[in-house]
């Protein structure tokens, strides 16, 4: 279960750094 | 409502309002660098920088600072996640707490990280010392002061002309501990000592009962599993129990930080209905008065960076409009009572067969309903979550108003730093709402909104209702999330509902009557609180970096002034309405179908 919740709290970072990237792009990556 | 618990109600708004002045003004201080009366503590601030390898003087992009926030709480979780797991190798841990269960864990480590705490477990009979100190309150520090940073950095978007920069978020993050939070907790900490709040490494105390008595205790057979009688039951036996297991700790220092960063988790069970978190009047006025103190402080700070005091009274009058008529509503339900039980009860108190008493089920005894309201309103208006009373046993309506509150997304007063900034992305749709009324380009502080604003803030006030809603839909249909509902019917679904608005929202109440420390809901909680929080957050971020990137136009006269009355009947409305049309068919299913059926008999 440890290996579980590990994995998943990782799956929701990197969701979260697609989140960024999704933003960027709306933003047209500026600044 | 009774002249006493109006009076009462008055002196707290009234104290809350003049204080919160000078902290906002001192808290603006701290954040443009200018000199305070904690400035002696700049050696010590440049000296973490210099331990941390940090520049202070190194501007971020919003991506940078976005990531740094989102790396920076993901070691807070795994930090807090690996002390639960390994609390029973690790020294104070004097009632010998076992480790905690992998589920429990990570719904707590992502509770505290997300300053949700939400707590499925009680605190006196599962964390050691250590992981409530190193864990948990060390996580009530950061992740207030991370939220005051990104408010910080949106602030500074709004300010900054053609700037790629918003701040550094590890300088925020820094001052908003070293200045502020850590500052007046300790100051709240003594106080509330002086009260009577515990704070010691001791073990728990024993005391002698003074009045004896017996339970009735399972008995276990060899095998270790119940020995059942004829009919199948478990059998018992009579136990005398002639003594008291008292739980303490240090439990001073957590609830202070607990009630200023609008954190919430108590370090016992019961949370501040508890004596030892909160002993007397006193305690219980100052421990409700931080609840909002910085979360009111905040829209001074943002009236001063920006340069115009009246946009930051425009948003806390906002607050204040709204905030009113629900504590108004809430203490007028708790007051009144269940009429059908007054009708019957009133006769017999008049003829003296029963003492007359007022509605006082599940309210904090010592302190009275005006207290009690007040605290559930309190506390649900900003990110809080910490309870003196219990709001499952409120009214219908008395308990619809702390739920509401959080399903308003927070932003009315909301946690310190998310709040504002929720109630930012809410102008920020308020002023595109106004221009399209109008047919001219939207602006807010002399920066234009435009589409990208107007997506980002849609995404802030979006997700967290989409969380609510799809979680409790879910939960009400998954054999699991219905399993430990303790009620049935319309006040079960209130009690589901009331899980997902509170870590959808990253409150952390509980309404209780809920069984959440299961699997299931470990799980989906979790879930809730991380989306709840960073999704809402990196928006706001990416709103900064855009904001800051752009031209300050002057005001002509198509602008809408944002610090009018007019503002802020309009941005209180959108608020209500974004509120009322995604959450009333919900609650009908929920409290308002219980006050028909209260009110039907």
């Amino acid at each position: 279960m440890d290996v579980f919740f590990l994995m998943l709290t990782a799956v929701l970072a990197a969701l979260s750094v697609g989140l960024i990237g999704l933003c960027d792009s709306l933003l047209g990556g500026k600044p | 409502m009774t002249t006493n618990g109006v009076l009462q109600l008055g002196l707290y708004m009234g104290v809350l309002l003049v204080a919160a002045w000078p902290l906002g003004i001192f808290m603006a201080r701290v954040y443009e660098d200018k000199p305070h009366f904690l400035s002696w503590l700049k050696g010590l601030e440049h000296g973490l920088y210099r331990l941390a390898g940090v520049d202070p003087s190194g501007e971020m992009t919003w991506r940078q600072y976005a990531i740094a926030m989102l790396v920076f709480n993901l070691l807070g979780i795994f930090a807090v996640y690996g002390l639960q797991r390994s609390q029973h190798l690790l020294p104070l841990n004097p009632a010998a707490m076992p480790a905690v269960t992998p589920d429990s864990s990570f719904n707590t480590a992502v509770s505290f990280a997300t300053n949700t705490n939400w707590q499925g477990y009680g605190g006196e009979a599962t964390m050691s010392y250590l992981t409530q100190m190193l864990g948990l309150t060390v996580q009530n520090f950061v992740s207030a002061a991370a939220g005051m940073a990104v408010l910080v950095a949106l602030i500074r978007g709004f300010t900054r002309k053609q700037s790629a920069g918003i701040g550094n978020f590890w300088v925020d993050l820094t001052r908003s501990t070293l200045y502020i939070l850590l500052p007046l907790s300790f100051v709240l900490a003594i106080v509330l000592v002086s009260q009577g709040v515990v704070q010691t490494f001791n073990p728990y105390a024993t005391a002698a009962l003074l009045d004896p008595t017996e339970i009735d205790e399972p008995v276990v057979g060899s095998d270790g599993k119940p020995v059942l009688d004829e009919k199948g039951q478990p059998t018992t036996k009579k136990k005398p129990v002639t003594e008291q297991t008292l739980a303490v700790g240090p439990a001073a220092s957590q609830i202070a930080i607990k009630q200023l960063g609008t954190n919430g988790g108590g370090f016992f069970n019961v949370n501040s209905a508890h004596p030892f978190e909160n002993p007397t009047p006193l305690a219980n006025f100052l421990e409700a008065l931080s609840i909002l103190i910085i979360s009111a402080a905040l829209c001074t700070t943002f009236g001063e960076m920006v340069g115009d005091r009246r946009q930051g009274w425009a948003l806390l009058a906002t607050m204040v409009v709204l905030f009113v008529p629900l504590l108004a509503l809430c203490y007028g339900s708790e007051q009144t009572g269940n009429p059908r039980l007054a009708e019957i009860v009133a006769p017999r108190a008049t003829a003296g067969e029963v003492p007359a008493v007022e509605n006082m089920e599940g309210k904090e005894v010592r302190y009275g309903i005006a207290n009690s309201a007040l605290w559930a309103t309190a506390t649900t208006a900003a990110s809080n979550g910490s309870v003196n009373a219990m709001h499952d046993s409120f009214t219908p309506l008395g308990g619809l108003v702390p739920m509401w509150l959080m399903q308003l997304g927070e932003v009315i007063f909301g946690g310190v730093g998310s709040g504002l900034y929720g109630m930012l992305a809410f102008a920020v749709k308020a002023v595109f709402v106004a221009g399209l009324m109008v047919g001219r380009t939207p602006e807010y502080l002399g920066k234009k909104i435009e589409a990208f604003e107007v997506k980002m803030a849609s995404l802030v006030i979006l997700f967290p209702c989409a969380v609510v809603l799809i979680g409790a839909a879910v939960a009400v249909l998954a054999p699991e999330g219905v399993r430990t509902i303790a009620n049935p019917g319309a006040h079960g679904f209130s009690e589901v509902l009331y899980a997902f608005s509170s870590a959808g929202n990253n409150n952390g109440s509980a309404f209780a009557g809920l069984g959440a420390n299961t699997l299931f809901y470990n799980t989906a909680l979790g879930l809730a609180m991380f989306f709840a929080r960073y999704w809402l957050a990196i928006p706001i971020l990416a709103m900064a970096g855009s904001l800051a990137s752009k031209k300050i136009v002057p005001p002509s006269s198509g602008t809408l002034p944002t610090h009018t009355p007019l503002f802020v009947v309009l941005l209180a409305s959108v608020v209500i309405i974004v509120g009322a049309l995604t959450f009333i068919p919900a609650l009908a299913l929920g409290p308002i179908v219980e006050q028909l059926q209260m009110l039907g008999g």
